[in-house]
């Protein structure tokens, strides 16, 4: 057995080394009267050429906790380290990490209308994101590049959409553009942002099937952060489920969706609508999901909880983010589920 | 209870709201867009009828022109028996009282200024109903309707969830004891966990109080658990209809099964097993429509014909299931991926 060096962030089993280690990352957003808690104790490990689902509620952390690695969010990050090429990204310089946005780090958002410049042509913005981390390339080479990026994503007649502007192009086109522009340097690590939330649901089966040629051309490494389950079960490999700003299980996808280990993942997949079957009484979580202004005490997730059955320990002591055997999760009585169906 | 043996409560026929466009140097040039474009439904007390399409396809428009809040172009409404768009300003007010309509935006579709209360008995307020002490006892019951407790009746939207909006939304749409409830994406901007609390309390309600629903969604699965029979739309018309069953288990219309394949698989054991058509490109602008079938340029099954001609919605076998399609059959088979 190899000596595993940190149990949040490797994976039992996996001899190589994670391409992004995130240990103990807390963010808090400073208002006027109080520091509210929107991130605590995030831990994982990204590795190389797989795709992590970050799956959660809104308000769970799960885009703040990504963007704050970035520098992207308000908030204040009180603990924590991420390391990235031998590099904490949150003891960079801002310029430092400039460098790294959307170079060997890129981002693809849920809102391709207002990620986009809507006075500057579509083939300009894309040369300008290769101009600024490749400036080994030239003019020439830059536009050629342009068109190649728009030809991966699917986007018919390259050579006269680089002349248009963004409102010419639809929501799904608009997408694509900004997965090319992710792309366009070759990014070690892409992180998608709801990247199909805002579309229909035939132009979004096109933008997944994009999203995974986009990963094997440039064998990126993915986080794909979603509510949505059905995507989280078309592409992740591994899955983190977010509540209340912490990790409260984490796993293989396919460990998670059979055999979930923490009463809200079985929650979560037993009150999705399914469209293969109707079901006259659906499952679901009773209760809404907390406010981070009024966190409840213990386990953030027991006053819903059909585990808890109103336990003591659940309503007074936390629970740590545990190792039970290459997965993890978040909850004292996670034994109980043991062989628990979804 | 199926449509076909009772008296409907709701019946568009051919259905059309059209808004003129003035483009061009001082309005010019002109052009219409076809938001809806001769739509027929039939809504019976007790059922529920999806209306299912994507952004652009005019669903939202045809649930705006049933209540009159768009005013329909051409076609019929027909209410409980009588002409909606025949009934005079001053009688209709009074008149639509009898079916209201529950929004997606349970944020912007909330007054922030007013106290849950007040924004549940305000259509009582507006319509001269009962008195003080009797709105009062009449949101309490709608309060507990709708699973919540009369304690929430004192706070302001902002203090509640996005979960406990959507049930006020819902407790004020049936203030007036309406027919028929509208529902436009009443779960879409939900979480998951909230999704199906909503879907089984407008399943209670349904039960409780006999209502019709006009379910308006883009979301399949949202449909499935929903409704009980299915209208699907594209580009203003619509191109499939039948009982829930059938539409999901045998899909006729080639845009109906594009969209049923479309659907994200369940569990990522099923990953590469599922036959999925990934239609090209994107829909096209209601304003600018394909000539004949306007699903033709994304079909994966268009010939010649789809182009020249529009394809009426037929009968397929015995059942009131119908397509709008040249091609459409009980046995139309998927194509392999």
């Amino acid at each position: 057995m190899t000596v595993v060096t940190n149990r949040l962030t490797r994976v039992a089993g996996r001899l190589d080394d994670p391409l992004l280690e995130v240990e103990n990352l807390s963010v808090v957003f400073v208002g006027l009267d109080a520091s509210l808690p929107a991130v605590t104790g995030v831990a994982f490990g990204l590795y190389p050429g797989e795709t992590l689902g970050v799956v959660g509620e809104s308000g769970s952390g799960k885009s703040v906790s990504m963007m704050s690695m970035l520098g992207l969010t308000p908030g204040e990050v009180t603990s924590g380290q991420v390391m990235f090429d031998g590099k904490d990204l949150l003891k960079m310089s801002a310029q430092e990490r400039r460098k790294i946005r959307g170079g060997p780090i890129a981002m693809v958002f849920q809102d391709p209308m207002s990620s986009l410049n809507p006075v500057q042509r579509v083939g300009h913005q894309l040369a300008e994101t290769l101009k600024l981390h490749s400036p080994q390339l030239d003019k020439k080479a830059r536009k050629e590049r342009v068109v190649e990026l728009l030809r991966i994503v699917g986007v018919a007649d390259p050579e006269q959409r680089v002349k248009q502007y963004p409102h010419q192009f639809s929501g799904g086109m608009r997408q694509r553009v900004m997965i090319a522009m992710a792309i366009a340097n070759s990014p070690r690590v892409l992180i998608a942002d709801e990247p199909t939330t805002a579309l229909d649901v035939t132009i979004q089966a096109q933008v997944l099937d994009v999203l995974r040629k986009a990963k094997d051309e440039t064998d990126a490494a993915v986080i794909l952060i979603t509510h949505d389950l059905g995507v989280i079960a078309e592409m992740a490999d591994r899955v983190m489920v977010m509540y209340a700003g912490r990790v409260v299980e984490a796993g293989s996808v396919t460990e998670l969706f059979d055999s979930p280990r923490h009463p809200y993942t079985k929650g979560l997949l037993g009150s999705a609508l399914r469209v293969s079957e109707r079901v006259e009484r659906l499952n679901s979580i009773p209760g809404n999901p907390p406010n981070i202004a009024r966190l409840p005490s213990g386990c953030p997730f027991h006053p819903r909880c059909a585990v808890s059955k109103g336990r003591e320990r659940c309503a007074t002591e936390t629970p740590e983010l545990l190792d039970i055997g290459g997965r993890w999760t978040a909850c004292h009585f996670h034994d109980e589920l043991r062989g628990a169906q979804a | 209870m199926s449509a076909a043996e009772t008296q409907p409560l709701l019946k568009t026929e051919g259905l059309e709201v059209h808004f003129p466009v003035r483009a061009g140097f001082f309005g010019r040039r002109r052009s219409t867009i076809k938001a809806v474009d001769g739509v027929d439904l039939t809504l019976a007390l007790g059922e529920t009828l999806g209306l299912v399409g994507e952004s652009g396809s005019g669903k939202t428009t045809t649930g705006r022109a049933i209540m009159r809040l768009n005013p329909p172009t051409g076609g019929q409404v027909i209410f409980d028996g009588r002409a909606v768009q025949d009934i005079p300003e001053r009688e209709f007010r009074k008149f639509r009282r009898k079916f209201q309509i529950v929004f997606q935006d349970p944020y912007s579709s909330l007054d922030p200024r007013m106290t849950v209360r007040s924004i549940i008995a305000e259509p009582m307020v507006v319509a001269g109903i009962g008195d003080r002490a009797s709105r009062q006892a009449r949101v309490n019951e709608l309060l507990d309707l709708v699973g919540l407790e009369s304690s929430h009746g004192d706070r302001y939207p902002h203090a509640l969830s996005g979960g406990q909006r959507q049930r006020i939304g819902i407790a004020r749409a049936l203030a007036l004891n309406p027919q028929l409830l509208i529902l436009d994406e009443p779960v879409s901007s939900l979480d998951v966990s909230l999704q199906a609390q909503i879907v089984n309390l407008l399943k209670d309600i349904q039960q409780e109080l006999g209502l019709a629903y006009l379910f308006i969604s883009h979301d399949l699965s949202v449909v499935r658990q929903m409704c009980d029979r299915v209208a699907i739309i594209y580009l203003g018309r619509i191109v499939e209809t039948g009982p829930l069953a059938e539409i999901f288990d045998s899909p006729s219309h080639p845009y109906t099964q594009a969209l049923l394949s479309a659907v994200p698989i369940e569990n990522p054991n099923e990953r590469g097993k599922s036959n999925r058509i990934v239609l090209r490109g994107d829909a096209a602008s209601p304003s600018n429509p394909p000539s004949g079938c306007h699903f033709h340029p994304r079909c994966f099954r268009a010939e010649e014909i789809c182009s020249k001609e529009s394809p009426a919605l037929r009968h397929l076998g015995s059942t009131d299931h119908s397509a709008a399609c040249h091609f459409a059959g009980p046995k139309t088979v998927l194509p392999r991926a």
